[in-house]
């Protein structure tokens, strides 16, 4: 393993700590998968640092190892489970009445990304929060730019119904 | 073309990820087409504040406990480059059980779901129910896997070392305080067991090997000292103050209650 990709590695996973229990979040719906999914992501990366590309985005990288834990490993095992799929419109909820003034409005945000599909969430996330172009959001994905198209275009359809309809 | 790939053109207009012909060549058409438009304008409609929004779950992370998760793989990983600068390959494995072994110091998975690693460490036992007793048990685990060379380095500076590690039990450590006769004392490491802080002294006896002082700041009831074995190792164990103090190692019994004894005193 090259030294100088484990240490790049290394140093690059605490700035991200946040923003990856954020996608974990996004994709399980529930929390303490989030933690696993990230703890199990650092674990990951580091094992496979010889793998990341010095001078490519860490971050894009760390996302693609998320996805593939939740879809490879944990989301098939919280079926059997018979954990089954948390409704994410619940999940994607702030804690707390603390700040329930400022945030109603994110709350309401949140409530409706959470309603859509994990595939659209996931879309959402990458391209409108974290700011991915279509062709890096397609990387993480390991799809066309087509599917990141016409997932995004597929939650955009849906969010703007509900604008059209409020409360239905 | 189909009515969702007119949709996926007019979202890509909307994001600004068309190239010039493209955007010009839709642009012609929303001029003329009022459907399209209509098409358009729901598209827009399903826009919303997303990064702001998303702010707010960002800000609810649990970056600290994550902080800390990601610290004890990191020490895990330290632990198994030591021997690859012989040229022994990084096992994968052996990293991840040896992560999972500190996640139960750390206690980020017990009491609420399997560890990632349980199954493919069949090995590392969940430890015992009892909280207090817990951390005892997992000490005990992990143990196992210390070697005197997991000490072969020395640490930049020890005073530094204590004075961190006090910091975070509410004692004043220094490295006389810590002494240990004929001991070798070879650094503090930090760890977090169920939320409290657990320090961990390592020492090397020449002859039986590694030895650890361990104090967790957990306001356990004041205890008094008593003598076990667990595995291969003795135990000597109480509690004073609210902090937990355990001392492990192989070796004899009565030495390992006098070098408790010794430390009892100063603690």
């Amino acid at each position: 393993m090259k030294a100088s990709a484990l240490q790049e590695v290394k140093a690059g996973l605490a700035p991200n700590l946040g923003r990856l229990w954020r996608y974990g979040l996004v994709l399980s719906g529930a929390r303490d998968v989030a933690d696993d999914l990230v703890q199990a992501t650092c674990l990951r990366a580091i094992e496979r640092a010889g793998q990341f590309q010095s001078g490519t985005r860490l971050d894009r990288w760390l996302f693609s190892i998320l996805r593939s834990i939740w879809l490879n490993e944990l989301r098939s095992r919280r079926v059997r489970e018979g954990g089954g799929f948390v409704d994410a419109s619940e999940a994607l909820v702030i804690d707390g009445g603390r700040e329930i003034e400022t945030n109603i409005f994110a709350a309401q945000v949140l409530r409706e990304v959470g309603g859509l599909p994990e595939a659209q969430r996931e879309a959402v996330l990458l391209v409108y929060v974290e700011g991915l172009s279509y062709r890096e959001a397609a990387e993480v994905l390991a799809a066309p730019i087509g599917t990141v198209m016409s997932r995004l275009a597929a939650a955009r359809s849906a969010l703007g119904k509900l604008r059209a309809a409020p409360g239905s | 073309m189909n009515g969702d790939d007119e949709d996926a053109r007019l979202v890509a207009y909307i994001d600004g990820e068309l190239d010039e012909n493209a955007r010009r060549a839709l642009e012609a058409r929303l001029s003329v087409d009022t459907d399209l438009r209509a098409r358009l304008h729901r598209l827009q409609d399903g826009g919303r504040p997303f990064a702001p929004a998303f702010q707010a779950l960002l800000d609810e992370a649990p970056v600290q406990r994550l902080q800390a998760s990601l610290a004890a793989i990191m020490a895990a990983e330290q632990r198994e480059a030591a021997p690859r600068r012989g040229g022994l390959a990084l096992s994968a494995s052996r990293l991840a059980a040896a992560a999972a072994i500190l996640m139960f110091c750390a206690g980020f998975a017990i009491g609420r779901y399997a560890p990632l690693w349980s199954a493919r460490s069949p090995e590392i036992a969940a430890p015992a129910s009892d909280k207090d007793e817990d951390w005892r048990q997992a000490v005990a685990e992990y143990m196992g896997l210390y070697t005197s060379d997991t000490f072969a380095t020395e640490p930049a500076s020890q005073e530094k070392e204590l004075a961190a590690l006090g910091a975070k039990l509410g004692l004043a450590l220094t490295p006389e305080r810590v002494a240990l006769a004929d001991l070798q004392f070879k650094g503090a490491q930090i760890f977090s067991f169920q939320g409290a802080a657990l320090g961990q002294l390592g020492y090397v006896d020449p002859t039986s090997g590694p030895v650890l002082f361990c104090i967790i700041r957990n306001f356990e009831p004041d205890a008094a000292k008593t003598a076990e074995k667990r595995g291969d190792f003795a135990v000597v164990s109480w509690a004073s103050t609210g902090r937990g103090y355990m001392l492990i190692g192989k070796l004899p019994p009565d030495q390992m209650a006098e070098l408790a004894n010794s430390l009892e005193k100063r603690f």
